[in-house]
């Protein structure tokens, strides 16, 4: 009796088959922009590969990355699971109308490194300061039932080094907790937010006038988890002042003359119109009267923030140690670096280690 | 390859399936051969040369072996028992046993051939079975191919008896095509729907409290059962879209009073192979105690040792050999309310498979003394994950029980008209959640298949 069921195995034949023909005949895809990756390609056909097996597993890969609307199966599986009454999905948290990516918490030996990493840079370097910016969790801890633990770890790491903190950036972006100071879909603080850090940082107003370069944006949050029930807008804040400026890229021979790469505004990655992305060594000369000259060592969240610094020095040198493996040293002198900032968001501070391999590969 | 793949569910079952009902039905047993060799094949042809040669072997050996009487055939049998337990000894220990003994040398990795403990449990049965003379000598060479080579079953069991194969093959049943759907589907559900969360979570969950050592527990018990009954539910579905039916190898078995009757309800045909083959051999349940130890000692540790070579698995079995020793001597005979018994069972095989998951010794001990750990009863971690997957923890205890098949039988009976189209349209809804899942996450393989 139990066995009589009609029709599910038609439907699922067809359904399979469906899905088989489609993937047959989808145009092949060489990125995906929602997981901002190559994808696999089509394995070659070879007599050694099936026999060690590789040809299939390869060919399954190449079958998970080019699978009809791969984006809206997942887009799928996340609605369901928040109907279902998840709050957090793949480290991502669900917030009051905005994602929060999950908190890094350092362990003791990765920490101690760090710290007696900073004391030796600030031994060679006395000008040296550190701006670290807290994430989504830090400022909304509330929103994911927990307490705040990103400022306890802030307030127990900048103890080690009071006078490198200028300023207590969770302050001054609980300030502002009401405004729109993160991407509700991206890991970035908001233009705005590198606003109110740069104002804060050189105790100074800044005048600036504001451009919306995109108004749909998806950030890394959205496309992690497939989960596209709001956007957010970019904005350029841009000061109104009359310094001017060139740059070059990683050490190569073009000079742009602006920070903006405008041909990234409607990419899939329009958080790359600062920089055209992330950079190894980025130099930027300007025509300020200030003699001095900065070497920023950061991640992205600086890409915005230096818009607003140009009128502070004369040159300004940016490196982001995932990218920067030279001798930091040699750069030091040769360009006559009289000031060191660190600006990093915690998260990233307190996971990527190339911090440290760079400090340590410090030639005395 | 993996019934949880993409390009198992959406290139080869598809196409496999409409071609099987394509074809004359003379030629069926072959196409199912040839497509259970390329099935086999997709994990490089080393493993299918090797597994090919072991069909050709029993195959001509046992033939030899009928023909002889007395001693020549008790011969010939020992001969080719030990054939193959050295063959699966070799492949499942050496390289384990070498490792371990001359710990500062390394040698080339041995990889056990996928599904070797399964096809050569299954040669096993037949041989003996022949040598019993249970049953005849198969003389068909195709035929005898595809009971051991059937891709359903191939990999991950049910271990299958010849007899029952050899029942159906001639008399293959087309009327059980949409059922075999319908199982594939709860199967493949099970799996990626349940088993493989509940894998996810386990990963974030770390041991500082009462609390998290009993839901690490929990969910160790919960991923178990739907990774394996999810992929039987899938292997059986197979076989009734191509014709077979075969036995079941789990029966809710967590709703068991024992330990004892917990493994008669799950991986049954393994538990019965041994019970055929290896305990009643050794004289059974009608021995004097002592014996009664021994025997039953002797076969968890086998079972133990079935899955793997690492002392985890020597200790699970150990463990749940001792547990069955006393409930045969002391348990058994203590008269407590039976949902008492369901839970007890429930705990202390849920502490088994402590031992089952964890090959590191210090794991383990972490694990059981937070059993205890009255300073810390519950910690804010685990909590925010039970209750961020309170509704997953449920829909893992809900199909432990046959309660939602019982009201469906209920339902059948009142409302038949609606309850087939709800029927239907349900799994048809599993079937897109699961690919929905199974293209959410690259996939995950099961967990007997290291076995």
């Amino acid at each position: 009796m139990k066995k009589n069921i009609k029709f599910i195995g038609y439907i699922a034949l067809t359904f399979l088959l469906t899905i088989f023909f489609l993937n047959l005949f989808l145009p092949v895809k060489t990125f995906s922009k929602e997981e901002n990756r190559t994808l696999a390609s089509k394995p070659k056909l070879q007599l050694s590969s099936i026999i060690d097996g590789s040809y299939f597993s390869s060919y399954n890969k190449y079958l998970e990355d080019q699978f009809w609307n791969k984006a809206t199966w997942k887009s799928l599986k996340t609605k369901f699971e928040k109907f279902i009454g998840l709050k957090k999905i793949d480290n991502i948290y669900f917030g009051n109308n905005k994602l929060i990516e999950e908190i890094v918490i350092p362990n003791e030996e990765f920490l101690n490194r760090r710290v007696n990493n900073i004391k030796k840079l600030n031994q060679y370097y006395q000008n040296l300061s550190i701006v670290l910016i807290p994430n989504k969790i830090g400022i909304y801890y509330d929103e994911v039932d927990s307490s705040n633990v990103q400022k306890e770890i802030y307030d127990e790491f900048t103890n080690n080094f009071n006078d490198l903190f200028k300023i207590n950036s969770f302050e001054v972006l609980n300030n502002h907790k009401e405004e729109d100071i993160f991407y509700k879909t991206d890991h970035h603080y908001t233009t705005k937010a590198a606003l109110y850090i740069s104002e804060a940082l050189y105790s100074k107003k800044i005048d600036y006038s504001k451009y919306i370069v995109n108004n749909s944006f998806y950030g890394t949050s959205a496309n992690k988890i497939g989960y596209y029930n709001y956007s957010d807008t970019i904005e350029l804040y841009i000061p109104n002042n009359d310094i001017k400026y060139y740059l070059t890229y990683n050490n190569e021979d073009t000079i742009y003359t602006s920070i903006y790469d405008k041909t990234k505004q409607y990419s899939y990655n329009p958080y790359e119109i600062f920089f055209g992305g992330n950079k190894s060594i980025i130099d930027i000369k300007t025509t300020s009267k200030n003699k001095d000259k900065l070497l920023l060592i950061k991640d992205s969240y600086a890409n915005s923030f230096v818009p607003f610094i140009l009128e502070e020095y004369q040159e300004i040198i940016i490196i982001d140690p995932r990218y920067y493996h030279d001798d930091l040293n040699n750069l030091i002198n040769d360009k006559e670096i009289t000031n060191i900032m660190l600006f990093y968001n915690m998260n990233t501070f307190f996971e990527d280690s190339s911090l440290d391999d760079l400090i340590e590969n410090l030639k005395e | 390859m993996s019934f949880s793949s993409i390009i198992f569910c959406f290139i080869f079952l598809p196409i496999v399936t409409i071609l099987y009902f394509l074809i004359p039905k003379k030629i069926k047993t072959i196409y199912l051969l040839i497509i259970s060799i390329i099935f086999y094949s997709y994990g490089g042809l080393f493993n299918t040369f090797i597994l090919l040669l072991i069909v050709l072997y029993n195959f001509i050996s046992v033939k030899i072996m009928d023909n002889l009487k007395n001693k020549d055939r008790k011969y010939k049998l020992i001969e080719i028992l030990i054939i193959n337990i050295f063959t699966l000894c070799y492949f499942k220990y050496y390289y384990i046993l070498l490792n371990n003994i001359f710990s500062n040398i390394s040698f080339k990795q041995i990889i056990l051939p996928l599904g070797m403990s399964f096809y050569l449990f299954t040669v096993l049965s037949y041989v003996i079975d022949v040598y019993r003379q249970k049953i005849k000598c198969e003389s068909n060479f195709i035929k005898f191919s595809l009971y051991i080579l059937f891709f359903p079953k191939l990999i991950m069991g049910p271990i299958v008896r010849y007899s029952d194969f050899n029942k159906q093959i001639d008399n293959l049943n087309n009327n059980l095509f949409n059922y075999g759907f319908k199982r594939f589907i709860i199967g493949l559900s099970m799996k990626i729907i349940l088993a493989d969360t509940f894998s996810r979570i386990i990963s974030t969950i770390s041991i500082n409290s009462m609390f998290s050592s009993l839901i690490l527990m929990i969910l160790y018990s919960l991923q178990i059962y739907y990774d394996f009954a999810g992929y039987t539910n899938m292997a059986l579905g197979l076989s009734n879209i191509f014709g077979f039916e075969f036995e079941e190898n789990f029966n809710y078995p967590y709703l068991s009073k024992s330990v004892g009757e917990f493994f008669r309800r799950w991986h049954i045909t393994l538990g019965s192979w041994f019970k055929d083959y290896v305990y009643i051999p050794l004289g059974g349940s009608r021995v004097s105690k002592v014996k009664l130890i021994r025997n039953l000692l002797i076969v968890w540790i086998l079972t133990g040792m079935w899955h793997g070579a690492n002392l985890n698995f020597i200790l699970w079995g150990l463990f749940l050999g001792i547990i069955i020793v006393l409930e045969k001597l002391v348990f058994n005979k203590i008269n407590i309310n039976e949902i008492f018994k369901i839970l007890i069972t429930f705990f202390l095989i849920s502490i088994s498979w402590v031992f089952f998951f964890n090959s590191n010794l210090n794991d383990i001990i972490v694990i059981l003394k937070n059993l205890f750990n009255f300073a810390c009863i519950i910690d804010k971690e685990t909590y925010f994950i039970v209750k961020n997957n309170i509704v997953y923890l449920l829909l893992g205890l809900l199909f432990l029980t046959p309660l939602l098949r019982n009201i469906g039988y209920v339902a059948k009976t009142k409302f038949n008209y609606i309850y087939n189209i709800l029927n239907n349209v349900c799994l048809f809804v599993l079937l897109i959640l699961s690919t929905a899942y199974l293209i959410s996450y690259s996939y995950q393989t099961f967990l007997y298949f290291n076995f």
